[in-house]
């Protein structure tokens, strides 16, 4: 199939813009490395990738095994996976037998991820069969010469923060709005909960019945509602916002609050005349309550005699006042002359974590003169 | 390292691995970071049009994948579209953090880039033809040939199927083609 000559000049236009900007839409060598840092560095301690090699110290004070112990070195770098073989110009920070091999995590040595005495110089030759020279973040209970990096955790219990949450039964799903978490923990993500009764344990994985709906899992601090658009019509729900740690453990929890939705309100026929200079759509306002109402989208479409702009269908216009109901699309603009369009209002309520249809006309049928 | 050059794609198992492997692998995430990095701090540069705001949303941007990835209920097979959906996400919430009225098109700063790409074409009845456009329409152009992605990287920036991508692009470059038409009738 020949290329589309429109599709060419569009994509030699997209390079040349490209180009154009290059320069500033490139990173920062600086920033990207900085990040990349960061970002391996909140890995947990098993996820980093070993380094292996020896300290000059202990290479001078055995300078005989020096090609023994080499060789030993690229083994067990084999076996363990390294990306870096390194030679310290100091003694590793753990005071090992000698000649030692260690082994230690790339951005965060700890005395306790240095290899056990694979260390004296018999038992160099096969270093690689000793899988405890892999780096494990578990705790060892041999002592340690220093503390390590990281503090454990408290192992005192802090008492929980507390979440306010409100849930409005709307028609076609309900609306979560919680407060924004301001405890002390360390905040990682939120999640809502749903039962049909009202028993919510503040725990995860769900408990008791309890089940997670979905859509309300963010790691974003200010994003504080969602919608459960999966709920039925005419069943009472109950719910329970929550905070939580890396670790899945509760930090916040709100109260248990209940809620019902309703079906999707019917809207009735949406008008379309023609007008000059374009089309004049009318129809009846949604009459529900102001908080299950965010805006009007008029979806439209040539081939889907269902538009929906939720599913992604184009739309000619978002009105922000519940009160609207009329709109006039100019000719040309999106309707075109000559053409048969499907057409219809749609009310969606947005949440910072999607939205949901709650009110439409139906699809009207209109041919543009 | 690496530009958004046109057509670089990562193969899709070798993503999948990379992903499944990054929950406990530093190396596999360093890996996916190096690829999208480039690209996703380029997608959000050209929305926002200033260094060190592209440098906090890119941050950002990381930093909720790395959580979702370590997260247990990671399901998305996607990474790359999914990484551009949570740029664009972070994209509107700075756009709209600066405003006290949400508008509620163009707020969720492709207008810049749309601007950019509109401003590259070099014929003026195409220029003129996209002015002509709806938000939806240029925004559909815009991350197809301007930002370089692919209809499942652009479907998930935009929260349809790649289906309904497939029709929204086709049906926009339809509606350039009438609007350039009528930009000639115009002119004559």
């Amino acid at each position: 199939m020949q290329p589309d000559p429109l599709d060419r000049l569009l994509a030699a236009a997209g390079d040349r813009a490209r180009s154009a900007s290059d320069r500033d839409a490139t990173p920062d060598r600086a920033f990207a490395a900085d990040l990349r840092d960061r970002l391996l560095s909140e890995m947990p301690d098993g996820a980093h990738t070993p380094r292996v090699g020896w300290s000059l110290p202990h290479l001078f004070r055995m300078p005989r095994l020096v090609p023994l112990a080499v060789a030993a070195t690229l083994v067990l770098a084999g076996v363990v996976g390294a990306r870096e073989l390194y030679v310290a110009m100091a003694d590793h920070p753990t005071p090992t037998p000698v000649p030692s091999v260690a082994v230690e995590a790339t951005a965060e040595p700890t005395p306790s991820l240095t290899a056990e005495p694979v260390a004296t110089p018999s038992a160099t030759a096969e270093p690689t069969l000793e899988p405890t020279a892999v780096p494990t973040p578990v705790p060892t209970a041999k002592p340690t010469p220093k503390p390590t990096p990281k503090p454990t955790p408290v192992p005192t219990p802090v008492p929980l923060a507390i979440l306010s949450l409100s849930v409005t039964g709307c028609n076609g799903g309900v609306v979560l709005d919680w407060s924004k978490y301001d405890g002390a923990g360390p905040f990682n993500h939120y999640t809502t909960l749903r039962n049909t009764t009202d028993s919510i344990p503040k725990a995860y994985p769900p408990q008791g019945g309890a089940v997670d709906p979905g859509g309300t899992y963010t790691t974003v601090l200010e994003k504080t509602s969602a919608v459960d658009a999966e709920a039925a019509a005419g069943t009472t729900y109950y719910y329970r916002a929550m905070a939580f740690n890396a670790e899945d453990e509760v930090i916040a929890a709100s109260s248990i609050v209940s809620a019902m939705p309703k079906p999707v309100a019917a809207l009735g026929a949406l008008g379309m005349s023609a007008i000059a200079d374009g089309t004049q759509l009318t129809w009846t306002p949604y009459a529900g309550p102001g908080a299950c109402f965010s805006y009007y989208k008029i979806a439209y479409s040539e081939e889907d005699t269902t538009p929906s702009y939720l599913e992604g269908d184009p739309y000619l216009a978002a009105l922000g006042e519940q009160s609207a109901d009329s709109f006039v699309s100019p000719t040309g603009e999106a309707l075109v002359s000559g053409k048969t369009y499907y057409v219809r209002v749609q009310v969606i309520r947005a949440t910072d974590l999607g939205g949901f249809l709650v009110a439409q006309t139906d699809v009207a049928t209109y041919t543009v003169p | 390292m690496d530009g958004p050059t046109s057509g670089s794609r990562m193969d899709r198992d070798r993503e999948r691995t990379l992903v499944a492997r990054a929950r406990s692998d530093a190396a596999a995430f360093g890996e996916l970071y190096d690829f999208y990095l480039p690209r996703i701090y380029g997608f959000v540069y050209r929305r926002v049009q200033e260094r060190s705001v592209a440098e906090d949303l890119t941050a950002t941007a990381f930093q909720r994948a790395l959580e979702a990835i370590r997260h247990r209920d990671w399901r998305n097979d996607a990474f790359g579209g999914w990484l551009y959906r949570v740029a664009a996400n972070a994209v509107v919430d700075h756009v709209r953090s600066g405003r006290r009225v949400v508008s509620l098109d163009g707020a969720d700063g492709s207008g810049a880039a749309a601007d950019a790409f509109a401003a590259a074409l070099d014929r003026d009845e195409l220029r003129n033809a996209m002015s002509r456009l709806s938000v939806g329409q240029r925004e559909v152009l815009t991350l197809r040939f301007y930002d370089d992605l692919d209809a499942d990287e652009a479907s998930a920036v935009l929260g349809c199927t790649r289906g309904t991508f497939a029709v929204r692009l086709h049906r926009a470059i339809s509606a350039l083609r009438g609007a350039m038409v009528q930009e000639t009738t115009d002119a004559a």
